[in-house]
C-alpha cells in the first residue's frame, strides 16, 4: 500500500462516515519504489490530499514536507518533488491501518490492505 | 456459455489455478486488455491530459491496470479475490491494489478519483453468494460509493457479461438511481462473440454518450453475407439445373410428377392412371 493510496482512504462503517479518515498507520515492514518524477500527477493530486495523514506518512518515512500549507507553492519544484516521492515511493508491505473513529484495525499483508468487513459492519441501511 | 458466477462466489472461483491463467494465458490477457483499452477510450480523457488517478474495480491481476500505467495515469485497483490480487503483485504493477468487496462500498474519501473503469466485474454482484446478500441493496451500495469517489464531472465505464435482460435493467436502473447519467452502450450489436457491453455513466449532465462501435461495420458484414447467400442459393440453383440425373428430379416437371405418383401408388394411395396428359407442358397463359 503505497502513502498516495492510504491518504484516500478512509473507513467505510456506518458510524464512521466523514470521520474515518486519516487510518493510523502500523508499519512493520516497508519498502521503497523508484517511481519517476511526474509533474502534472503531483499538481492534480494536491487539491485532493488530506493533509493531516500527508504529515503523519512524512514524519513516519522523514520527508522534509513543512506543515505550513501557506507556504506550499505548486511552482516549487522542490517541494513537488519530495511530495511525489513521498505519495509514490514508499510502500508498507506488512503492518495495519486503523480508523480513528471506531478504532477497527484493518491488516495489510504483502502490500495488500485487507479491507473486507465483517457481516455485521456492514452499511445496509438505505431505501429501496 | 459458461457463466463463473454459476460455479462458485469470486473469491472462491478466482484461486491460484484460475488466478494462475491471468498471468500466464496470452489469450485471456489479450482479450482483458483489448477490453479495457476500449474502456479507457470510451473514457474519452483528453490526450494531453496525464497523471490523474484511476479507480479500476475488479482490478484482478492488473491487467486493465496496465492500460492505465501506459497511458501514464495512476490508479488503484479494488478485488476480492487475493489469489488474483497475489499476481497483481507478482507482476509488480503499478497501482495499488487492496482487498475489498465491491458490494460493501469503497473505502475512499469523496471527490478521490477522475475517473473508474471495470472490466468484466459487477455481473457478479447480481448473485447472492452469501446469506445475508441481497443483490438490489449491494448494487445500491456499490453505485452509491462509487458516485462519492469519483470527482465531479468524471466518468465511469464498467463492461460487463449480462446474463439476461434483467440483469440489465437491474443494474442500471440502480445506477441511474444513485445519481448517474449516461445508460448502455453495446459494441458490435449483431454479433454473438464480439458483442460487449459497457455500461457508460457520468457523474454530471453535460456529457454526450459516445458511439458504439461496429455498428456501422456490422451492417456492411450483414450485407456481404446477404450477398453471399444470395450468391449460395444461386450456386445451388445452378448445381440442381445441371445434375439432374443424381438427385431428386426437379419440382413440377414431367419426371418428379411420375416419381411422386408411383411413390404414392406403392404406399396404396389411389392414383389417376398415366396418360400422354400427365405433367404435360401447359401453353401461355394470359
Amino acid at each position: 500500500m503505497k502513502v498516495l493510496t492510504h491518504n484516500m482512504m478512509a473507513c467505510t462503517k456506518k458510524q464512521c462516515m466523514g470521520k474515518g479518515f486519516p487510518l493510523a498507520v502500523e508499519c512493520s515492514n516497508f519498502e521503497t519504489l523508484n517511481q519517476e518524477f511526474n509533474v502534472e500527477f503531483t499538481k492534480n493530486i494536491y487539491p485532493k490530499l488530506d493533509w493531516k495523514g500527508i504529515m503523519e506518512m512524512a514524519q513516519k518515512f522523514n520527508i522534509p514536507i513543512s506543515a505550513d500549507v501557506t507556504t506550499h507553492s505548486l511552482k516549487d519544484e522542490k517541494f513537488l518533488k519530495s511530495l511525489h516521492h513521498l505519495l509514490c515511493n514508499f510502500k508498507v508491505i506488512t503492518g495495519s491501518l486503523q480508523c480513528p473513529n471506531c478504532q477497527r484495525v484493518y491488516p495489510i499483508d504483502k502490500g495488500i490492505p485487507n479491507m473486507l468487513l465483517r457481516e455485521d459492519e456492514i452499511y445496509q441501511d438505505i431505501r429501496e | 456459455m459458461s457463466r463463473p458466477e454459476h460455479i462458485a462466489p469470486p473469491e472462491i472461483f478466482y484461486d491460484d489455478t484460475e488466478a494462475k491463467k491471468y498471468s500466464s494465458n496470452s489469450r485471456i490477457i489479450e482479450i482483458q486488455s483489448k477490453m479495457a483499452e476500449r474502456a479507457f477510450e470510451l473514457l474519452a480523457i483528453p490526450q494531453e491530459s496525464e497523471g490523474l488517478l484511476f479507480l479500476d474495480i475488479g482490478c484482478g491481476s492488473g491487467i486493465s491496470g496496465d492500460v492505465l500505467t501506459d497511458s501514464g495515469h495512476q490508479w488503484i485497483g479494488c478485488d476480492i479475490s487475493s489469489s488474483m490480487l497475489d499476481v497483481a503483485v507478482d507482476r509488480e504493477v503499478e497501482g495499488d491494489v487492496m482487498l475489498r468487496d465491491i458490494g460493501q462500498g469503497f473505502p475512499f474519501r469523496p471527490g478521490t478519483f477522475d475517473g473508474a473503469i471495470s472490466i468484466s466485474a459487477i455481473q457478479w454482484l447480481c448473485n447472492a453468494e452469501k446469506s445475508h446478500h441481497n443483490p438490489r441493496k449491494r448494487l445500491h451500495v456499490f453505485f452509491q460509493s462509487l458516485f462519492n469517489v469519483l470527482a465531479r464531472g468524471a466518468k465511469a465505464i464498467l463492461q460487463f457479461y449480462p446474463e439476461n435482460a434483467a440483469q440489465i435493467e437491474m443494474i442500471t436502473a440502480s445506477a441511474l438511481r444513485c445519481g448517474f447519467s449516461g445508460g448502455l452502450l453495446i459494441d458490435f450489436p449483431n454479433s454473438t462473440k464480439a458483442k460487449k457491453y459497457f455500461l457508460v455513466l457520468f457523474t454530471g449532465n453535460n456529457s454526450v454518450m459516445p458511439a458504439a462501435k461496429g455498428i456501422n461495420g456490422e451492417i456492411e458484414m450483414d450485407e456481404e453475407e446477404d450477398s453471399n447467400e444470395v450468391k449460395f442459393t444461386n450456386r445451388k440453383r445452378d448445381r440442381r439445373r445441371v445434375g439432374k440425373s443424381r438427385g431428386s428430379a426437379l419440382k413440377k416437371t414431367k419426371e418428379w410428377i411420375m416419381n411422386k405418383k408411383d411413390r404414392q401408388r406403392k404406399q396404396g394411395k389411389e392414383v389417376k392412371n398415366d396418360s400422354k396428359f400427365s405433367g404435360r407442358k401447359r401453353g401461355p397463359k394470359f
